[in-house]
């Protein structure tokens, strides 16, 4: 990324947050990720700043390799980045080590994709439930029970789930387990990564619901990662477009995701399908892949797939600005791509 | 969902009736151990010139008697504490061992790991013969010693399998799930970890129990195992090599000792694995 | 380009084309149960399918969409039993010999499926895969086979197709190995092309292309597409048949079928999807799809079904009304 790119600013002041002036919850600064692949260091995650307030949902959303997961197990501290800074409820966790992240991890939680791989198979649903509260030592075993009890009842579970096995629930119910034990603590930040993407169509919706529910009814600040814009709109306030391992635009949900301004992010719409024969949106086929991490292009990162690349954008790498309403955008020339209708991608053969 | 997945699951439990017949030979064998003395006839040791190598039946000899006049059935009996305890303690040692060692280098990365992988390694490329004799030379001929070198020759094996195992669950997202939650190493290692391996720890557990058997029989027949005297299958089936031709007998209840030890043991093996792969089918619907 | 008007003028175009290419009707597939009693995996599914005509079989895990077909290609488990029929170009699938069959597979029906990975062998280069697929049914040299498969390859998009064919399937990116599978499909220049799930693994600009490239494709032959996403199917699907519990429930034009849903079912599957017209609160379908061998008896939606009373109990038929067959007591419109 470009050293004049405004990087480094503090985001609170030019993003709003839905709460009042309150100092942010979780606060990524130039975030690197880099992982060793043989001799070759692959940047996962690239100078990425982010934000999430206290109440707040923030989006992240990118293909498989645009380094979402990563980022988001990386503000969880499953993985320490390589440089950057991570700061939690006023705590810098950039490199803090199991144990002094004990205390933080009563707080942020993480609902993983795979309801049958998060769960262990072997344990009953109380003691999956209870397992937090009995590592942080919280409360008797009567209390762990009444609270397992009021945990199963809060996500939707019939009170006999206790006694039973993951195995014997559908893909949905294991989901509200994983919720179940992802607030039995007291949880402030909850990161869901893919929540409902590996459920039936019929199911997605009460997952997303029930996400919904709890957050009104606890005020908890959510970090959604989503390769679905569609669920990105419903879902968050805030949403950070991920390509390469960095964004590449960012603002209001709304707003990026109804009206993108980065060509990326209006392939990215324009590819989602829509089940209504009448919505009439452009088609934007982008060609060829997202190139490799461990041997990026030169430039703007999107330049060789972008339909409204220019000769410069391949020697210089667009700084994410901030535009007139508020949001940022990494490209020279924003807003071009979904002003300019359809593009015939097909002159543009990179695969 | 596909095809492959259906015909997975329709497994048959094959091997379950098997598994039973591993549990009552097992049974059995725990029964002989446990009452020994009360079903000998004669006493394992004591010896008499001049009943040397008598026919089975002859003087009330069940099994017939050896090139030393001893009861050939009272040391079959005797030979269950021997061979089947020191099979016993050697795959205990191995289990604990390879087991500890195996958990550590998956749980903890860097130097830890590079050196007990590398110490694995060594000691299997180690020629166990010469662990054997370094032993003896140290503490002699015996049963604590046998033990010993056997469990100290078969650890690696235990380690390189738990080490594989645990890295394959570790890398399991519930594991992870359960690290951000907080959840520390040790209970990490208690709740997920030794359970998860269970299975397969039961399985190796019969299958080095079985191999170790032999391992005690061949190092016996070369005079690095029991003491000369001991009942040991292993010394028996030794001791009746030089009268194969005269006292065929002397060969057969060892020999079939050890053949039925063995194959309870692998079918014990065979059946928890056949069933830990039929549950895990059942866990996948 | 609108999907709706592509949808529109092709369902035009293939009224001109003769017979159906592919004849299912009342296909039902059963599985042995406990004490004796017989499971359904497919209960009374029946289309015809032209040349250059598409059909989307969408339904959730244990609709029985896969299930049909599969059963097309007689790739079901053996203890599946199979009724009703199943003609291709007037020729009864159902009878034929597994020696038949295998003649069948990779000629005249292609098939693809969710993971690439499945139909290619790692261990072979694509260009032996593909040669071998041609002169198992066509009598060619090798030069002639690896003409042809240049060409297949070209066709579904993938550059510089000759040097590609030494690769490795391993080497190839997901959607790369997804080109080569359809490759692999079309090299025979089949009548029928079943893709299951082609898209699911693949993110949302490679499925885009793949999208593009069966539309392409459709043309020369029929498809029968079956997905999870009523979206996929709007992209590329004259009709589509939604299936539940083994069922159709609503079956027709997929403009019309989307625009004004009928069964229940329909209705509850597109308002749970989030969709960017709208915010607010999603309104989901309650319970969980039954699994296979609890089934309700009747109409097996009627437990999630807010228009579900007594009469449900009775499976409705599927009945036909302006060109669209509905199973239901109460249908919406």
């Amino acid at each position: 990324m470009n050293d004049s790119s405004p990087v480094g600013t503090p985001m609170d002041e030019t993003v709003p947050a839905p709460a009042s002036g309150d100092q942010p919850l979780l606060r990524a600064e130039r975030l690197r990720v880099v992982f060793r692949v043989g001799q070759r260091g692959l940047p996962a995650v690239n100078d990425v700043d982010l934000t999430v307030s206290p109440g707040e949902t923030v989006g992240l959303v990118g293909e498989s390799g645009s380094g979402k997961s990563t980022l988001a197990r990386t503000l969880i501290r499953a993985y320490e980045p390589t440089s950057g800074r991570i700061v939690y409820d006023g705590q810098d966790i950039t490199h803090a080590s199991e144990g002094a992240l004990k205390p933080v991890r009563r707080s942020m939680q993480m609902v993983f994709q795979d309801p049958y791989a998060s769960l262990d198979a072997r344990m009953s649903v109380r003691r999956i439930i209870a397992e937090p509260l009995l590592a942080h030592r919280v409360g008797s075993r009567r209390e762990i029970r009444e609270r397992v009890a009021q945990l199963l009842e809060d996500v939707g579970l019939p009170p006999d789930s206790g006694d039973r096995l993951p195995a014997q629930f559908s893909g949905g119910q294991r989901q509200r387990i994983s919720i179940a034990r992802a607030l039995a603590l007291e949880t402030k930040l909850l990161i869901a990564d893919e929540p409902v993407s590996a459920l039936d169509v019929s199911i997605q919706a009460q997952i997303v619901n029930l996400l919904q529910d709890i957050q009104r009814d606890r005020g908890l600040a959510y970090l959604v990662i989503a390769h679905d814009l569609a669920l990105i709109h419903e879902m968050c306030d805030r949403v950070a477009v991920l390509y390469l391992g960095e964004v590449v635009e960012e603002g209001p949900a709304d707003h990026v995701v109804t009206n993108p301004q980065h060509p990326y992010t209006a392939a990215l719409l324009a590819a989602t399908p829509v089940p209504n024969p009448d919505h009439g949106r452009e088609r934007i086929v982008l060609h060829g892949e997202p190139p490799s991490a461990l041997d990026p292009p030169s430039g703007c990162n999107f330049h060789p797939r972008c339909p409204i690349a220019r000769p410069h954008c391949a020697e210089e790498s667009p700084p994410l600005a901030e535009l007139p309403d508020g949001r940022r955008a990494a490209c020279f020339y924003p807003g071009e791509l979904t002003a300019v209708g359809r593009v015939d991608g097909r002159s543009q053969e990179h695969c | 969902m596909s095809v492959l997945e259906r015909r997975r699951i329709r497994l048959v439990p094959q091997g379950s009736m098997l598994l039973w017949l591993g549990f009552a030979g097992a049974l059995v064998m725990v029964i002989v151990v446990v009452l020994g003395p009360l079903l000998q006839t004669h006493d394992p040791y004591e010896q008499l010139l001049t009943n040397r190598l008598l026919a089975p039946g002859e003087e009330g000899h069940l099994l017939g008697t050896d090139q030393l006049g001893r009861d050939l059935y009272s040391r079959t009996i005797e030979g269950f504490r021997w061979s089947l305890g020191i099979g016993f303690v050697a795959t205990m040692i191995a289990a604990v061992l390879g087991t500890l060692v195996g958990i550590a280098a998956a749980m903890r990365e860097g130097v830890l790991r590079t050196v007990l992988t590398r110490l694995v390694d060594m000691t299997i490329a180690f020629p166990y013969l010469v662990i054997a004799v370094a032993i003896i030379a140290v503490i002699g001929r015996g049963f604590f010693a046998l033990s010993l070198t056997l469990g100290l020759v078969s650890w690696p094996i235990f380690a390189r399998v738990v080490y594989a195992e645990a890295l394959g669950l570790m890398e399991r997202e519930y594991i992870l799930a359960a690290q951000l939650l907080g959840v520390g190493a040790w209970r990490t290692l208690f709740t997920h970890l030794l359970p998860g391996l269970r299975p397969s720890l039961m399985v190796m557990w019969a299958f080095m129990f079985a191999d170790l058997l032999i391992a005690e029989s061949a190092l016996s027949f070369l005079g690095l195992g029991a003491p000369l005297a001991a009942p040991s299958w292993g010394n028996m089936l030794s001791d009746s090599r030089e009268y194969l031709a005269t006292a065929w007998w002397m060969l057969l209840a060892p020999a079939i000792a050890i053949v039925v030890a063995v194959v309870t043991a692998n079918l014990i093996g065979d059946g928890v694995a056949a069933e830990s792969r039929r549950r895990a089918a059942q866990a996948r619907t | 380009m609108e999907a709706s008007s592509a949808a529109e003028q092709r369902v035009n175009a293939s009224d001109a084309v003769g017979g159906p290419v592919l004849s299912v009707a009342d296909l039902r597939v059963t599985f042995p149960g406990r004490a004796g009693r017989t499971l359904a995996a497919v209960n009374g599914v029946s289309f015809d399918l032209r040349r250059g005509e598409s059909i989307g079989i969408v339904g959730e895990s244990g609709s029985g969409k896969s299930m049909t077909a599969l059963s097309v290609m007689r790739l079901l488990p053996p203890t599946a039993q199979v009724d009703g029929a199943i003609s291709l170009e007037s020729e009864d699938l159902l009878a034929k010999s597994d020696r038949q069959m295998r003649r069948v597979r990779g000629d005249r029906v292609g098939m693809v499926f969710q993971d690439p990975m499945t139909g290619l062998n790692p261990v072979r280069r694509i260009g032996s895969t593909l040669r071998e697929a041609i002169r198992r049914h066509r009598d060619c040299t090798r030069r002639e086979a690896d003409d042809r498969a240049e060409e297949v390859l070209r066709s579904v998009g993938i550059p510089s197709p000759r040097e590609r064919l030494r690769a490795y399937p391993h080497q190839l990116s997901g959607g790369l190995r997804q080109r080569v599978m359809i490759a692999l499909a079309l090299v025979n220049d089949p009548d029928l092309l079943i893709a299951d799930e082609p898209t699911t693994a693949l993110d949302s600009t490679i499925q885009a292309q793949i999208l593009d490239l069966l539309k392409e494709q459709v043309t020369r032959s029929a498809l029968i597409m079956i997905t999870h996403d009523l979206g996929v199917a709007a992209e590329l699907c004259d009709r589509i048949a939604v299936m539940y519990a083994g069922r159709v429930v609503e079956q027709g034009a997929t403009a019309e079928v989307l625009r004004s849903p009928r069964h229940p079912y329909t209705v509850g599957l597109l308002n749970a999807a989030p969709d960017f017209s709208r915010r607010g609160r999603l309104t989901p379908i309650p319970g969980a799809p039954p699994q296979i061998g609890r089934v309700p008896t009747g109409c097996p939606f009627r437990p999630r079904c807010d228009r579900a009373d007594a009469t449900c109990e009775q499976w409705p038929g599927l009945e036909e009304r302006d060109e669209r067959l509905v199973a239901c007591w109460y249908p919406h419109g």
